[in-house]
């Protein structure tokens, strides 16, 4: 069998900011349980052996861990493409040089909106102004740059914009993603899920973007599922090509597998990489065809979308075993429709609230959504 | 972006780079095949787009590109060697995997 090609570590949950579509799960590793930094080596050297090509050093915010520096010179040393996802708070002009120093190929720094107000609110901080400082530091370093943008019912109606202003950082790729509903995002669904206008707007959109920009910037967009025909081949199917650690070590087919009861994911404090990827129960539950119910077996798409996502079918249905209620061939397809009708007729585009602290954005948006909050410090 | 001319000196893009060979996990032949790793994706090249790649290494201008491919492809008309690595480069630099 194939060795995963990226791995996705999540090196801590702890991080500034409180962005309410986050993929963390909702029950957060506390800092006092993450690896340690011999730890992490070890994986990431075992990655490389197993043929991981990608590393993807991501959070909560990467750059809470002081060893950063160590983590990307050891993926780098052992022949990983290193990437760094962050939020760039944290981040200084000698901390970057030591990062690309040690290494670092590739840097994805978030973004909520173009306009700070609206910006600072869907964070529960005040960070946009930050980012465009780094942005221009980043343009001074020789690494790839890429800038991400969260798309949902509050920001999509200037996307245009959005990416016009984007584009004046001189990313060398740009990444346009819809909410995906897992984690904090589900709980704020309500105030999030677009209008299907909105979505087909942002189809040409994007489109029309990508024509004007062929050559300077790469865009990519990731579609909302909620809205589409068929699933999403989610993670290029359960355990095929990635896994991901989280802060405590524990290895999962995705960010959210936590979510399914019953799968034990092992941990690489115990196991080798190598091990939980061939031989442990939670890589193989899904893996394959031989779970998948009908209509899925017998479907001539099975061996490009996989079934959808384990995840969204534990969570709206209840059964991870399940077809991905996105696809609309699913008997329980009805459950993804009424969630859409639901969230219609939910709070609309709302005025950004400002706020001097988190605890006043925090008070300003009741009622809308929550904010992701810190693992506790126990 | 237009094609590159023969004065361009096709390189790899800033984050993009050759995957290491010794791989012992690889599914693939290492003579023949090899990857160049880029954000978020890979592309594993072989015969004469890897050819053409391993000689843009920002020092060789396309034309010397080109003339270094005649020698070794010495039966496909000089016409066409300069048509497919054109192509080929364009369509990487559309993908910011090449830079000229």
């Amino acid at each position: 069998m194939p060795g995963p090609l990226a791995l996705i570590a999540e090196v801590t949950h702890r991080c500034p900011m409180h962005c309410v579509y986050c993929s963390n799960p909702l029950q957060m590793t506390a800092a006092k349980a993450e690896l340690p930094t011999e730890d992490w080596v070890r994986v990431f050297q075992q990655a490389a052996k197993l043929g991981v090509l990608h590393l993807h050093l991501t959070g909560g915010e990467p750059l809470a861990r002081p060893d950063l520096t160590q983590l990307v010179a050891t993926a780098s040393k052992a022949g990983l493409y290193t990437n760094l996802i962050t939020s760039g708070l944290g981040m200084t002009e000698a901390r970057l040089q030591e990062l690309v120093g040690a290494g670092l190929d590739h840097i994805q720094l978030s973004f909520q909106d173009a306009r700070e107000d609206s910006a600072d609110w869907i964070a529960g901080t005040k960070a946009h102004a930050r980012k465009l400082e780094l942005s221009r530091a980043i343009k001074q370093q020789r690494i790839a740059f890429t800038v991400n943008l969260v798309v949902h019912r509050q920001n999509l109606d200037h996307l245009d914009e959005t990416i016009r202003y984007l584009e004046t950082l001189q990313p060398d790729r740009m990444e346009i993603a819809h909410v995906q509903y897992y984690g904090w995002a589900l709980q704020n669904r309500a105030a999030l899920m677009p209008t299907r206008e909105q979505v087909d707007k942002a189809l040409l959109v994007v489109d029309e973007a990508q024509k004007r920009t062929t050559g300077r910037i790469r865009i990519d967009s990731v579609v909302p599922d909620y809205y589409a025909r068929y699933p999403k081949a989610c993670m290029g199917g359960w355990g095929r090509q990635l896994v991901l650690i989280d802060p405590a070590g524990r290895a999962l087919p995705c960010h959210a597998a936590g979510v399914i009861p019953g799968l034990t994911f092992n941990n690489v404090k115990n196991h080798s990489l190598e091990w939980i990827w061939k031989e442990s129960p939670a890589f193989q539950k899904f893996r394959g065809e031989d779970w998948m119910p009908d209509p899925c077996r017998s479907c001539d798409r099975r061996k490009e979308d996989f079934g959808g996502c384990r995840c969204q079918a534990m969570l709206l249905l209840g059964n991870a075993a399940a077809t991905d209620p996105a696809c609309h061939l699913s008997p329980d397809h009805h459950v993804m429709e009424e969630a859409l009708r639901a969230t219609q007729a939910g709070p609309s585009i709302a005025q950004p609230a400002a706020a001097k602290s988190f605890r006043g954005f925090e008070q300003a948006v009741q009622g809308l959504w929550r904010y992701r909050v810190n693992p506790s410090e126990k | 972006m237009a094609r590159p001319q023969d004065a361009s000196l096709p390189r790899l893009a800033v984050g993009c780079k050759w995957a290491p060979l010794e791989n012992p996990e690889a599914e693939f032949d290492p003579t023949i095949e090899a990857t160049v790793l880029f954000p978020e994706g890979a592309v594993r090249v072989q015969g004469t787009g890897r050819a053409i790649l391993e000689l843009c290494d920002g020092q060789r201008s396309l034309q010397q590109i080109v003339e270094e491919l005649q020698k070794q492809y010495i039966l496909v008309s000089p016409a066409r060697i300069r048509e497919e690595a054109e192509q080929f480069l364009e369509k990487l630099q559309e993908k910011r995997i090449v830079d000229y």
